[in-house]
């Protein structure tokens, strides 16, 4: 058989499941806030129906990084949700500087380290429809594949983004992660991204570092 | 007078007449299973009888109960109707002629809010009746009134009355004073989790239903879950958020609630309580969602805090201290800074400064400890400070035994950036948050 035969073949029987170049379209996204992350991701954000993973100390920036994404998203009215563990909080003023309507932000504090009531917890949050981001604290033990898989169902379902950050220095880096980022001293990493190459780094000044404005704004000292 | 009238196929509960409250509040329940409401004055609320009639049928099936029903000038006519012509609306003003059709066994149920007295006197009516060859009310529409006075006195007059769309029945408002609760007696004791939240459904559907006609809400649902063997009894309380009627969220509440207790001992019966309150008058934008965002997060809220989880939306504070800048609060409330406040009175004005204004745009992590976290000497030694003055002094009024924190930024060996902290009094560092 000819090769034009095979072709109009194929074409018959995906006919259903093929479509024009212009129709073509990637997972929608929640951007990260950093334009760099968002033009190296093929989805230009966090994706939407998939779980992440950025892992790294507190005060190298994982936290800082998600919060990037929210003072655009919630500039649009849209909603985002945050899961602490409760001894440690997510201080509001910052986002408060930055414009950040914070009707729009729903935070949980205080999930007591039990996965179950973890899984149940973001179950409900997921299932109300309402985010379009979640971000979850994680400074225990990585949960397991079991539950980020179910996490990643309910997520695709809901399509919703979901980031867990997790201070672990070795996570469990379950296949169900499409993003894990490292912070690493002065570079993130990405050492996931679905349909990218990786490992690539980024210079984490680059990103979103803006610490040293914040500390010198009227500060002629450190300005200087 | 137009009267709807509701024929139960089996003797249900007086209490069952507040769950019709919502198309009339003029109605009356009389044994066994009948509801008379008058419509008159809310038909045209619903879009006209047939639509109102519509949409009772819709709720009692919504509700499990099966009915027939029929709409007439009189209470006694719609009865008649709702039995032999079900779902049938007649005429105003043309009761006897609705009546006409039927047979003369339907003169039994031609009685309307009083039954008839005696009860066997209108079974010998119809027996000699249909003796002498009469089958139809129209057939007896012909006999005279006093004729009917004369035979059989005070119920012949009746009669006559019933028959003729002349007897006049007033329906008066309803006033409910049976109490909220439901009994569930399940045939076998049950302990599916499963099948005893269908059952729960049901019944809570019917008690949403009650106060939806009452206009109140519920505050609290309490469940008395009555175990098989050692008279064993689970009480279970939820309390939504925000007083509602919404069965999904008590559902849910009730779900959790369930989930907590040992179905060992199987469920025998139930007992479900709703705790009223007066409903909240909401003016609806038109152009506005039903459903809405906040009503989704208050039912998130509820249930989060059933389980003892803290949540909610940040409330900022106008606090010196950090860690007492902000609470969460359930419902959100917008931030109005202190300002300065200048009074100019005629030539001369007052400044009032407000204090500690500049707290709001000073540098604050991404992340705090609820108590902060004292660092050792050799942890101190290691971490290199941005700055060899403190970026901030935090004091409190200075009439209070004030502790002053000297804040800097500092760089752990690690390259984490560290909010730090150095007690004045303790003359000890904290970490106080991250970066």
């Amino acid at each position: 058989m000819s090769k034009t035969k095979h072709l109009s073949q194929l074409r018959c029987q995906l006919a259903r499941h093929l479509v024009s170049c212009d129709q073509i379209r990637t997972a929608s996204a929640v951007p990260t806030g950093c334009p760099p992350l968002d033009q190296f991701f093929l989805w230009s954000g966090w994706p939407k129906g998939e779980v992440s993973l950025i892992y790294g100390s507190e005060g190298l920036g994982p936290t800082a990084l998600w919060l990037k994404a929210l003072p655009p998203l919630t500039q649009r009215q849209l909603w985002a949700a945050w899961v602490s563990p409760q001894h440690l909080k997510l201080c509001p003023w910052g986002l408060f500087q930055k414009d950040c309507d914070l009707s729009k932000i729903f935070v949980v504090e205080g999930h007591r380290h039990n996965p179950k009531q973890w899984l149940w917890i973001m179950g409900e949050l997921l299932s109300t429809s309402l985010f379009e981001i979640i971000g979850c604290h994680w400074d225990h033990l990585s949960p397991p594949h079991s539950q980020i898989q179910k996490l990643r169902k309910l997520a695709q379902r809901y399509q919703c983004s979901i980031v867990i950050l997790s201070q672990q220095q070795q996570p469990l880096k379950s296949p169900f992660y499409a993003t894990i980022l490292r912070t690493q001293g002065p570079l993130v990493e990405i050492e996931r991204a679905l349909h990218r190459p990786t490992p690539k780094s980024f210079q984490r000044r680059v990103l979103y570092a803006d610490l040293m404005p914040q500390l010198s704004k009227k500060r002629k000292a450190i300005a200087s | 007078m137009r009267t709807l009238c509701l024929n139960f196929q089996k003797n249900e509960k007086p209490s069952l007449a507040e769950v019709f409250l919502q198309f009339s509040p003029q109605l009356q329940y009389r044994k066994p299973g009948l509801l008379f409401l008058d419509i008159s004055s809310t038909a045209h609320l619903f879009g006209g009888e047939s639509q109102l009639l519509r949409e009772v049928l819709q709720l009692s099936q919504s509700l499990h109960l099966p009915l027939s029903a029929a709409i007439a000038d009189q209470p006694s006519t719609a009865q008649g109707l709702s039995l032999y012509q079900p779902s049938s609306m007649s005429r105003p003003n043309e009761d006897s002629s609705a009546l006409g059709p039927l047979p003369l066994a339907a003169l039994n149920h031609l009685e309307g809010l009083i039954c008839w007295q005696p009860e066997d006197q209108i079974e010998q009516i119809i027996s000699f009746f249909k003796l002498v060859g009469l089958n139809q009310i129209s057939d007896i529409q012909q006999i005279s009134r006093d004729s009917l006075r004369q035979q059989w006195g005070k119920t012949g007059e009746r009669l006559w009355q019933k028959i003729h769309g002349r007897e006049q029945q007033a329906l008066s408002p309803y006033i409910p004073k049976e109490a909220l609760i439901e009994f569930i007696h399940l045939d076998f004791s049950v302990s599916l989790m499963s099948f005893l939240l269908h059952c729960i459904e049901k019944q809570l559907q019917r008690l949403l239903a009650r106060l939806q006609g009452r206009g109140e809400f519920a505050q609290r649902i309490r469940l008395h879950l009555h175990c098989e063997f050692s008279g064993q009894i689970h009480l279970l309380e939820i309390q939504p958020l925000q007083a509602c009627r919404d069965l999904d969220i008590l559902m849910k509440l009730i779900e959790h609630k369930l989930e907590s207790i040992e179905l060992d001992n199987p469920i025998q019966h139930i007992e479900i309580e709703a705790l009223p309150v007066p409903e909240r008058i909401e003016q609806l934008d038109f152009w506005q969602p039903r459903v809405k965002d906040q009503d989704k997060v208050h039912a998130l809220s509820g249930l989060l805090r059933q389980a003892e989880v803290h949540s909610g939306f940040f409330q900022l504070k106008d606090e010196i201290l950090p860690e007492k800048s902000w609470q969460l609060n359930f419902e959100f409330m917008d931030y109005e800074p202190i300002e300065d406040q200048v009074h100019v009175d005629g030539k001369s004005f007052q400044i009032k400064p407000a204090h500690s204004s500049s707290l709001r745009s000073a540098p604050r992590p991404s992340l705090l400890f609820s108590s902060p976290q004292r660092i050792s000497g050799k942890e101190l030694r290691k971490l290199e400070f941005l700055s060899s003055y403190p970026v901030e002094r935090l004091e409190e009024s200075w009439w209070e035994s004030t502790r002053g924190r000297d804040y800097y930024v500092a760089l752990s060996p690690k390259g984490e950036c560290l909010w730090v902290y150095h007690d004045r009094v303790e003359d000890q560092y904290y970490l106080h948050g991250y970066y």
